[in-house]
């Protein structure tokens, strides 16, 4: 691909989506970079697409543009609720599902999701499971992510209790029931996204908000910032929990 | 693909034409509509994707087009406001908003209106929620959003009515005069993006500024370094303290002197130009760069290099006074000790009565966050010797004063000082600071004109903040509640420096509150202000008002709880009664006017007082807790007389000019010492010299912010403007006036006495003989036929000093729900009944309120300036850590007035500006801590509530 090649001619290279996390990084200093690479072009990162199961979404698709699909929308509506809550509507009009992995920010709405729904992240001819792809970070930043693909659940819920400046998740929680069982998925509380398997265990023996008893969460590892210490980012997890659990248990009923 | 860091051509259709620009691949779609195609309605508040002042349409979608890269847009077509002149949709928006009043500074006003055009593009009429969430992608400082969201709906009913026809003409109305919310002269011009703010303007031989500051709270400079950056292609200068010192450039000194209790003057430290020797807060200006462009000034000034031999800062009031000594010749952090009141007194009521209830209170530190960050652009003008400074400031003419007095640049007629339109101040441009000095000294060095503008990152570091106090609070009261005494300890955090109202604010404008509408008969408070390694504390929209507001407010609900008495009943026990007014409270005022028991009254019907327990049951119902709060208050404002100012410490008078010049078509010019940055004065002053000369509102232009052109004048701060500033209007216009008569009755043959002067015309009762006002101005300019002893001409000019301040007041009352899972609290609704006097334009006094409310609600909940207590480093340096209020957290506001007149401005209004943001934010602490049942400190974070509803359950058990 052009753009790999380019981007291996380059010292410092960082490709470029929408450019809405990278650029304010950038400007802010938080982040330097030799060469910028658009990709907004690239007409292979678009497309939304369902087949076997999985719905596959282009890496360049804006924030707006899956908010509004329709494919989308009958797939993982609960996709649809989370994209347009993201930032803005010039930042969503902007932003790419692939900027955001690519970025992976703490706070990551979109990491949530792929992780609750058993996703991955393709790029570079592979297909590596979002765990996988944080791990080889370093290697993987020099491909191109393509799209990303999720598990169609049969139903989901993403919460996110948001940073009053920011509007970034202090604590952003997925849960799906999918086809495999339940998972569940948290943002914003550490470095990486993270599952809480023993939560998803025990939902997958018992559906209820009572299963979340069971599972003590300890405060050890999760992250103590400026924006919230640890005690109560823990506290938010379980308020989170218990009000997707009751969610989806109400959304079964009114069924 | 990969782009080179050559120069590249980028191909833009731009509001419909076919645009070329060489740009770096570096530059923003921003820099280069802005700086290259001059689009200067394309605006930058933060360029970090928060404010929304930038947005422009790329391909058809809305965009921060400071987070795209020109490059990215290439062969893209951009829309901004310029290009929608025409365009239907715009055309209702433009009338909606003029009709709902919907902007003040005009600064966000392109930004917003591109945002929601796409919005009402889809052609339907959005509800207030859905604007609101529409509107989190704009900052606005000055509306509190209420009337933006009006606006909206109002334009979208406008679309779907097809009503347009008539929404491009200009409105006719009835009366244009004083109590009529008439759409503002300044809208149009605000709404075509065509403003003129101080960066727009640019010259031919224009240079750009960066500033250098100092990335550490304190140390000494070893070595400054300006060599590489000197070497940068395109740097013209780097200038540096040693380069002042040969000029002997003075610094702007504090100009409010208070005294300590040991009877000797402050210990004053002023901020010098650009640093000595040593820095003493991070942000503190270290050297200048010049270059041909900024992004070019901005990379050399990364090149200087500055090391720093650090020392133990301190940035924690409370911990100053135990600390080593910041400044020189200082032995201890403490700028003054100062107290005021009664302690004996005070002690005596304390022995005798039976209740005294005492908290520990913090006012938070935050920061004004003006949508347009303070910007300067400095001339000189060799042939003639002449300065000429653009900036953004409150008040020019003090700028020039002080440019000539104490920086000591020339002498004052030697200096223009021009501030058109400024994009909001709420107090933090009323100071001169170092940069404008700079730039103005820096372009007589270089011979061209150099321009600077403030990043929000420099303006959260370097811009004065506010509050920031530290106190300790008693009330005293006998067994009925009745409040006997009033006794506060404060620790006043100034900052680094002394800033020029720095003393000012935390003494006189704070210990002088502390008694409020009430009859409280004692009263005692002791400041110590003091120096810390932070930014200068300084005025911010009511300045040392909220605070003192805040302790009385929050001790009175305190009582209430411990007393067990109703927080309303308990105030209508204290409350000033009408039949006391003229009142004397013990701080030495007189509360000329006001009726505070018909506005508590009133507030409380409007806010639904009675039936809250059924609204709390109801949120009880749903797990959530519910709370309501209250907050009276009365200030002193419209300062002030200048007797009284100068006894208290005031180095300036505090009257306000205006000359009224008719020319001699019968059209008015007035020309206004007093300046506006939102407030909209070219309406309001034209108002009210409409209705005491009948002139047609059409021929009357307001000119402000011009030293070239107004009269001396002292600038718009303390809610002075309308009741100083106005006041002098109407006193110029009666000049004109009784001049008018003496010519007609000349005229008409007959005794000037005996002429009445109504609606523009001089009529003599007896006779019904008039002549009119025009025929009276042309006589004066072409006196042919003419009184002997008179002078020709129709122009009058008053310096109006006020004997006393005004004084207005209010109840605020607030009700939040909480969420005690997560602690979030929602400020379910917020009810205003305030007394301003009279009112001259109505819809721009709500406006006031409305962006007054929004910023306390954001210090009671959201905001707060922080620094590092270990390393003082600034933490909150954007908008993505400092949290604004955003249209989505707010309520939609209720607010209405009472009325008893100012008894001694000729306006009979009172000062409106700062109310909002005294009463807000123990109205919003008082309901959190009435759903909670504790008190929690501000900003009240969803993790303080929560943390505060645990700790109390905890009590409790």
């Amino acid at each position: 691909m052009d753009a790999e090649r380019t981007f291996a001619g380059c010292p410092r290279p960082r490709y470029i989506g929408g450019g809405q996390t990278i650029l304010p990084a950038l400007r802010q200093g938080h982040l330097e970079a030799s060469d910028l690479i658009d990709l907004s072009e690239l007409k292979d990162l678009r497309g939304v697409s369902v087949s076997e199961g999985t719905l596959s979404i282009g890496a360049s698709e804006t924030h707006a543009a899956i908010a509004a699909d329709s494919t989308v929308r009958k797939a993982i509506p609960s996709l649809s609720e989370l994209a347009v809550n993201i930032g803005d509507a010039q930042v969503r009009n902007r932003g790419t599902l692939g900027g955001a992995i690519a970025a992976c920010e703490v706070s990551s709405d979109w990491s949530a999701a792929l992780l609750g729904l058993d996703g991955a992240v393709h790029a570079g001819g592979e297909k590596l499971p979002i765990d996988h792809y944080i791990d080889s970070k370093e290697a993987a930043s020099r491909h191109v992510i393509q799209r990303l693909t999720f598990q169609i659940p049969y139903d989901a819920v993403y919460l996110k209790h948001a940073n009053a400046a920011s509007g970034h998740a202090i604590v952003g929680l997925f849960a799906a029931r999918l086809p495999s069982g339940v998972r569940v998925s948290l943002t914003g509380i550490g470095h990486r996204p993270w599952r809480w398997q023993d939560l998803e265990k025990a939902l997958d023996r018992h559906f209820h908000a009572n299963s979340i008893d069971e599972c003590p969460l300890s405060v050890e590892g999760v992250l103590d910032d400026q924006h919230a210490s640890a005690q109560y980012r823990t506290a938010l997890i379980i308020t989170l929990a218990r009000r997707a659990v009751e969610r989806l248990v109400g959304q079964t009923e009114s069924h | 693909m990969a782009q080179s860091h050559d120069q590249e051509i980028v191909s833009l259709t731009v509001n419909g034409k076919a645009v070329e620009v060489v740009c770096d691949p570096r530059d923003t779609l921003l820099s280069v509509l802005r700086e290259r195609i001059g689009l200067t309605s394309v605006r930058e508040g933060c360029l970090s994707a928060q404010c929304g002042n930038c947005i422009a349409r790329l391909d058809g979608q809305t965009v921060k087009t400071c987070s795209i890269l020109a490059a990215q847009a290439q062969k893209s077509s951009v829309v901004t406001i310029e290009g929608l002149a025409g365009d239907n949709i715009y055309a209702a928006l433009s009338a909606g908003f003029k009709a709902e009043h919907g902007l003040q500074c005009g600064y966000c006003t392109p930004g917003v209106l591109m945002n929601v055009h796409e919005l009402l593009s889809e052609g339907r009429v959005p509800d207030q929620d859905e604007v609101r969430r529409r509107l989190r992608g704009n900052l606005c400082r000055c509306t509190g959003y209420e009337n933006i969201v009006r606006s909206v709906i109002h334009a979208a009913k406008i679309l779907a009515s097809d009503a347009l026809g008539e929404a491009g003409d200009d409105v006719v109305n009835e009366r244009y005069g004083i109590g009529v919310s008439l759409e503002r002269v300044e809208d149009s011009r605000l709404l075509a993006g065509q403003g003129r703010f101080t960066d727009d303007s640019a010259h031919r031989d224009q240079l750009h500024a960066v500033f250098v500051r100092s990335s550490i709270a304190f140390g000494d400079i070893e070595e400054l370094d300006c060599s590489r950056a000197m070497a940068v292609q395109g740097v013209r200068a780097v200038f540096t303290a040693q380069h002042l010192a040969r000029d002997s450039l003075g610094t702007p000194a504090c100009s409010w002197n208070v005294m300590d209790v040991s009877g000797e003057a402050m210990r004053a430290v002023s901020r010098p130009l650009l640093a000595t020797g040593s820095v003493h807060y991070v942000g503190q200006p270290i050297a200048m760069v010049i270059a041909d462009t900024r992004a070019v000034a901005e990379r050399a000034a990364r090149q200087v290099n500055v090391r720093y031999q650090a020392r133990v800062s301190n940035v924690d009031p409370a911990r100053a006074e135990s600390c080593e000594p910041m400044h020189e010749g200082l032995n201890r952090n403490i700028a003054f000790h100062w107290q005021i009141g009664d302690l004996a007194s005070v002690e005596s009521a304390r022995d005798a009565a039976r209740h005294s209830v005492t908290l520990a209170l913090k006012n938070n530190r935050v920061t004004a966050a003006p949508m347009e960050t303070r910007a300067a652009n400095g001339q000189f003008d060799k042939s003639s010797g002449r300065f000429t400074l653009r900036v953004t400031t409150q008040n020019p003419h003090i700028v020039r004063r002080v440019l000539s007095e104490e920086v000591g640049l020339a002498p004052e007629s030697r200096i223009d000082v021009i501030s058109e339109d400024v994009g909001g101040s709420f107090g933090s441009k009323i100071f001169v600071y170092g940069e404008e000095c700079l730039v103005l000294w820096a372009a007589r060095e270089l011979g061209s004109a150099v321009k600077w503008r403030a990043t929000r990152r420099e303006a959260f570091a370097a811009d004065v903040h506010g509050r920031d106090h530290v106190t300790q609070a008693s009330l005293i009261l006998d067994d009925e509640g009745v409040f006997q005494a009033v006794e506060v300890k404060t620790i006043a955090n100034l900052g680094a420096f002394l800033s020029p109202f720095g003393s000012l604010v935390p003494t006189f404008n704070y210990g002088m509150m502390l008694v409020g509408p009430y009859t409280i008969p004692s009263f005692f408070c002791d400041v110590k202000g003091v120096y810390t390694n932070t930014s200068p504390v300084d005025a911010y929209r009511g300045a040392g008002r909220p605070e003192a507001t805040f302790v009385l407010e929050s001790l009175i609900d305190q009582a209430a709880k411990e007393l067990g008495l109703d927080a309303a009943e308990i105030r209508r026990r204290n409350l000033i009664p009408k039949e006391q007014i003229p009142y004397q409270p013990p701080n030495g005022l007189v509360y000329d006017s006001g009726d505070f028991l018909a506005h508590f009254e009133k507030a409380l019907a409007h806010s639904g007082y009675e039936g809250f327990m059924a609204r709390r049951r109801e949120s009880e119902g749903a797990g959530k807790r519910r709370g309501i709060g209250l907050a009276n208050y009365v200030e002193a404002c419209g300062i002030g007389p200048s007797a009284i100012a100068g006894v208290l410490g005031a180095e300036y008078g505090l009257w306000e000019a205006a000359t009224l010049r008719f020319t001699p078509t019968g059209t008015l010019e007035i020309l206004t010492g007093s300046h506006a940055h939102g407030q909209g004065h070219e309406t309001t002053f034209a108002q009210i010299a409409h209705e005491e000369l009948g002139v047609a509102f059409e021929n009357i232009v307001v000119v402000h912010g011009d030293t070239r052109r107004t009269p001396v004048g002292m600038g718009s701060y303390g809610s002075r403007s309308l009741v100083v500033g106005g006041s002098a209007v109407i006193v110029a216009a009666r000049k004109l006036v009784e001049k008018g008569r003496t010519i007609a009755a000349y005229m008409l043959d007959c005794h000037a006495s005996a002429l009445n002067f109504e609606h523009g015309v001089y009529r003599n009762a007896e006779s019904q003989q008039h002549v009119g006002l025009e025929d009276v101005i042309l006589a004066a300019y072409a006196p042919h036929d003419y009184p002997e002893d008179l002078e020709p001409g129709m122009e009058a000019t008053s310096f109006y000093d006020p004997v006393n301040f005004t004084y207005p007041s209010g109840t605020h009352v607030c009700e939040v729900e909480i969420d005690i899972d997560t602690g979030r609290v929602q400020v379910t609704s917020y009810t205003a009944v305030d007394d301003f006097g009279v009112v001259v334009n109505p819809a721009i006094v709500d406006g006031q309120l409305h962006g007054g409310i929004a910023q306390g609600i954001g210090q009671a909940l959201r905001e707060e300036v922080r620094y590092d207590p270990n390393s003082g480093e600034l933490i909150t340096d954007s908008f993505w850590n400092y949290a604004m209020p955003r249209a989505e957290n707010l309520p939609s506001f209720n607010v209405s007035r009472t009325e008893t007149h100012c008894l001694h401005n000729p306006v009979g209004a009172k000062g409106c500006g700062e109310s909002g943001a005294i009463a807000a934010p123990p109205a919003v602490i008082n309901a959190i801590a009435n759903a909670i049942g504790c008190r929690v400190d501000m900003p009240a974070t969803p993790e303080r509530v929560w943390r505060a509803i645990r700790a109390n359950e905890e009590n409790l058990s």
